[in-house]
């Protein structure tokens, strides 16, 4: 798994990418939420991100719930079928905004 | 179907070997020329399984060995999982709502859910020495064997 972080407009842009499982999902989380502590729109690029387990997912609820808090918003953009499926799966889908790109999850955020 | 085809590998209770297993699933499932949507299902399910038993399996601080068993068939693959740790039944832990608000989800417990609605059957076994857990995945798109 790799993390990294970039600025687009007022928005703080994530990848996240390769394999995110219960072994790296504690790294996740303490960028996760030291991120979340510190921005309030955020965008999750997860175009390269290969794998999720339930542990990755707790880590973007994490954050997710940091952001809310503070009336912020996190969007999620460009998932796999199958990453998609996860979300599905998990009941992630209803509160997670998912784009189809970039682009779109930028337009949304204004 | 030859016995080689078959594959077996014991772990140690420790998130370290998360990538043998995840090795494993891989070999097992281009062996088996199972379809990556498949294998993506097989690897997480087994993950989720194999990750519940390292973390709340176990009273003590020895090392222990959980093992895997993957077996394939024409249109099934069939993976036991067992470990000697505390008798626990998965299969009875509260269900998620998945309808709730993220305010209301908790950050664990997701586990157990994901592998029930990843695979097409979940069984448990109590037994003398531990616990086992059945998995079976039935192969759909079997355009993908040769």
């Amino acid at each position: 798994m790799n993390v990294r972080e970039d600025k687009i407009d007022s928005f703080a842009l994530v990848e996240i990418s390769g394999r995110v499982n219960s072994e790296n999902s504690e790294t996740l989380k303490s960028f996760l939420q030291e991120l979340g502590q510190r921005e309030r729109q955020v965008l999750i690029d997860c175009s390269a991100m290969e794998y999720i387990s339930s542990s990755g997912l707790g880590a973007l609820l994490i954050l997710l719930k940091l952001i809310q808090e503070k009336g912020g918003t996190l969007r999620l953009f460009s998932l796999s079928p199958r990453i998609a499926e996860v979300f599905v799966i998990s009941g992630f889908d209803k509160f997670f905004p998912i784009f189809p790109d970039l682009e779109a999850a930028r337009i949304a955020m204004k | 179907m030859n016995m080689d085809e078959n594959l077996e590998v014991k772990l140690p209770n420790s998130m370290a070997a998360l990538n043998s297993l995840h090795d494993t699933v891989v070999q097992f499932c281009r062996r088996w020329t199972i379809h990556p949507d498949t294998e993506f299902k097989i690897d997480l399910a087994l993950e989720e399984v194999f990750t519940n038993i390292v973390r709340y399996g176990y009273d003590d601080n020895r090392p222990h060995e959980i093992v895997v068993r993957l077996k394939g068939s024409r249109d099934s693959v069939r993976i036991s999982v067992d470990d000697d740790g505390r008798h626990f039944n998965p299969l009875l832990a509260p269900a998620v709502d998945i309808h709730a608000p993220a305010a209301e989800r908790p950050i664990g417990g997701l586990g157990i859910h994901l592998v029930r609605n990843l695979l097409d059957q979940v069984r448990y076994q109590r037994r003398p020495s531990g616990n086992r857990l059945i998995l079976i995945k039935r192969l759909e798109k079997r355009g993908e064997r040769t």
